[in-house]
């Protein structure tokens, strides 16, 4: 297409005369009559309109993309606030908006998720709220820093295997330097006059508030572990609890004792200490009174994202029920059978891990020799029906697996072997029912599901989409296996919560 | 005194929900209903309405798109720590957890903590968190008007920054130029420098400027000094632009 500026040029010459062969302008030449005038402006006038045509197109199409540049330049930098809130819970600099926008807007969504988690109130705020309501019965969101919520985020910060918050013999705490002493195990607790004992202290003064700027023990008087003074005060220290110089990874093992270990040596078997099921303050929701069966209850409903109700199965055997479960309620036989057994079956036979473990003077409590005590919670009410199961030590057994329960069902929890590691038939103590439930499908999955909320505002049972649900289960296949280009974010590792949080960020923002 | 301190409050709290309101409007949020909650304008809504004579001839069709809301996520609000900890980043307060520093802040926190959201999700959010979250607000906002080394660090670059200790703001929002300054300070520390709420920007500008200009024909001069910008930065903070996301 001829530019109007060359026809001109053309049409009335660089000297002003008039070019007497151009084709498009002979017409003027001699100005020979009106009609070839006219066809010669027209001419002009045609070619002028189709360059203003041009020009019209070439800036619309500027414009468009101009528009189109500032609206998705507007759209990501919004969703860049609001998912850096989301994550982190606090607002965020410029700096950081602009960032996360820059990569939103090229559909790196999950990177600039990566961004907001450097935020302590990723820690303090979000992982708290998130798994605060886990570990209490009421479910409460408002809750204090606990060892259950500080484990959480220390494995999360850590970039630690998010598995492991169901088996491993792990705890988080202030550090040494924050506390007015080491707890340091050195041995010797039976003797607390030693005054050689890194962990004696002043049992006068255990209870009062620390200096400024230190949290009090864990442990106090030997093997107090009674209360949550250290976390009320490692919290009280501000939103960077969470650094790596104030909150510390340490063997479970060594900050809970048992009773009996002041009396004949005993320390808590290794069989049965498992991540966050016997901290103290899961253990204040679940062991304390009862039979011992909640801790299955909170268990599946926590951590696979299942309700008892939901996993009612009236086909497993009932071999591991309880004595104290009426095999004829109200006279009803086939009530035990279509009803009571639908949960026990499975629940008794499971929770079987759990018959060591008490909540008894504000402390967890571990102790094998209380099963033959007649009236312990294990056995009240055993003259209901005294045929029924009676445990004599802590071993369980997993009915919820294939063939009692159909694999690939929808209730069927996807429950894996390890390498070898444990079975998913049966076991002994906590931590090995622990490991079998952090190596289940379902385990994965509900953690992609509690993120998908936390991140998206949906309930994910009800409000995700057929594909949403699709695309879930994938991101807990990668969840399990690692994400290999998380690599420089150091959250490539298998099972890192950190790869989830991006993964489903990249799900629900980035698509505006 | 106090009464007049009352009525203030609630004619700030009107403009504050007017502009939370606003807010809501800009938000497409006109409607807290399920398919409301979601910030990106779907397509056509599937026709769910039930008739309670043929409740089962008026069932969703199975044309209904099920992937009508993939890949979004809903709106909600910041509950109560999330709404305490963005407060204090946002005005450069760190509240203690004990002593006697903003003992005003910790103590309205403490004791209406109850009151604040304690679910992100929209559908709880109710009249009491609104009030509760204006409140927290304006304790905030009346630290900064009175603490000097907090006023002079917030209003750093402004003729705000500098006063004499004896001077409250309001004695320096007299003319348009000055009530301008102190508006745009506050949008740009709390809304940030980004472009994504331009629009949103101005309409709390327009509202944040009419606010100033009411109180001052409501307010006696006791309260002009120190309530009046408090109370405008509060509805500011505790506005819903702030505490949606």
């Amino acid at each position: 297409m001829k530019n109007f500026a060359q026809i001109s040029q053309k049409c009335l010459g660089s000297s002003g005369g008039i070019e007497k062969n151009h084709k498009d302008f002979k017409c003027l030449v001699g100005i020979k009559s009106w009609r070839t005038n006219c066809i010669c402006i027209m001419s002009m006038m045609s070619a002028m309109m189709k360059n203003l045509v041009l020009v019209a197109l070439i800036l619309m199409s500027i414009g468009v993309e101009s528009l189109q540049a500032q609206l998705g330049l507007e759209a990501s930098l919004d969703q860049a606030r609001r998912l850096y809130e989301r994550i982190s819970g606090l607002p965020p600099t410029d700096a950081e908006v602009v960032e996360m926008a820059e990569l939103i807007a090229n559909r790196r969504t999950d990177e600039a998720a990566f961004i907001a988690m450097q935020n302590s109130g990723f820690f303090a705020i979000t992982l708290k709220n998130m798994f605060s309501p886990l570990s209490n019965e009421e479910k409460i969101v408002d809750f204090p820093l606990t060892d259950f919520t500080a484990t959480v985020a220390g494995l999360v910060r850590d970039n630690e295997p998010f598995h492991q918050i169901l088996h491993a013999d792990v705890i988080y705490t202030a550090s040494d330097a924050l506390q007015t002493y080491s707890q340091t195990f050195d041995g010797n607790l039976q003797n607390s006059n030693n005054p050689a004992s890194r962990l004696r202290r002043d049992n006068n003064n255990f209870n009062n508030a620390p200096p400024a700027g230190s949290v009090r023990p864990i442990i106090r008087a030997d093997f107090r572990y009674i209360d949550n003074a250290h976390y009320n005060d490692l919290e009280s220290l501000g939103l960077d609890w969470s650094r790596p110089d104030r909150l510390v990874r340490r063997a479970q093992s060594e900050s809970i004792y048992s009773s009996n270990y002041i009396v004949n040596n005993e320390r808590v078997s290794l069989e049965d200490i498992a991540g966050l099921l016997t901290t103290r303050q899961f253990s204040s929701a679940a062991y304390s009174a009862g039979t011992n069966r909640r801790p299955y209850a909170m268990l599946v409903e926590n951590f696979l994202c299942r309700s008892l109700e939901s996993m009612h199965n009236i086909h497993l055997p009932d071999t591991f029920v309880r004595q104290d479960i009426d095999r004829s309620p109200a006279g009803d036989d086939m009530a035990f059978q279509t009803q009571c057994a639908g949960c026990h079956a499975q629940m008794d036979a499971a929770s079987g891990a759990f018959v060591y473990l008490n909540f008894v003077n504000d402390r967890t409590f571990w102790q094998s020799d209380n099963l033959p005590v007649t009236n312990d919670k294990l056995f009240r009410l055993d003259a209901v029906y005294p045929a029924g199961h009676r445990p004599t030590n802590n071993s369980w057994r997993n009915y919820f697996r294939p063939p009692y329960v159909s694999e690939g069902a929808e209730a069927s929890l996807g429950f894996r072997t390890i390498n070898g590691v444990q079975s998913i038939e049966d076991g002994v103590g906590v931590k090995s029912l622990g490991l079998m439930m952090a190596s289940s499908e379902a385990f994965s999955e509900c953690m992609v599901e509690r993120v998908f909320e936390q991140i998206c505002f949906r309930n994910f049972k009800a409000e995700a989409t057929p594909n949403e649900k699709i695309m879930a289960k994938q991101m807990a296949r990668k969840f399990e296996a690692g994400v290999s280009t998380y690599d420089s974010f150091e959250a490539s590792g298998a099972y890192n919560l950190k790869a989830v949080f991006a993964m489903v960020s990249n799900l629900c923002f980035g698509n505006e | 005194m106090q009464i007049r301190i009352i009525q203030s409050k609630s004619i700030i709290l009107l403009v504050s929900l007017f502009v939370s309101g606003c807010a809501f409007e800009s938000l497409e949020l006109t409607s807290v209903a399920n398919a409301d909650r979601f910030n990106v304008p779907g397509e056509e809504e599937p026709d769910e309405t039930t008739d309670p004579v043929n409740p089962i001839e008026s069932q969703p069709s199975p044309t209904v798109n099920l992937e009508r809301d993939f890949g979004k996520h809903a709106l909600g609000t910041k509950v109560f720590n999330q709404i305490y900890f963005g407060m204090q980043t946002l005005t450069g307060i760190s509240v203690p957890t004990e002593g006697s520093s903003f003992v005003n802040i910790r103590n309205q926190y403490n004791n209406f903590r109850a009151s604040l959201p304690s679910s992100n999700d929209l559908d709880a959010f109710s009249a009491t968190n609104v009030l509760a979250i204006f409140n927290l607000a304006f304790e905030f906002c009346v630290a900064l008007a009175t603490d000097v080394p907090i006023r002079n660090s917030f209003f750093s670059g402004t003729i705000f920054a500098g006063l004499p200790a004896n001077q409250g703001l309001g004695n320096f929002l007299s003319t348009p130029d000055q009530r301008n300054q102190f508006v745009d300070h506050l949008l740009l520390k709390f809304l940030g420098h980004e472009v994504s709420s331009l629009e949103h920007r101005d309409l709390m500008r327009t509202e944040l400027l009419a606010l100033l200009a009411d109180l001052e024909v409501e307010l006696n001069s006791n309260l002009r000094r120190n309530i009046w910008p408090a109370s405008v930065c509060s509805a500011a903070l505790g506005g819903a632009s702030l505490n949606l996301f």
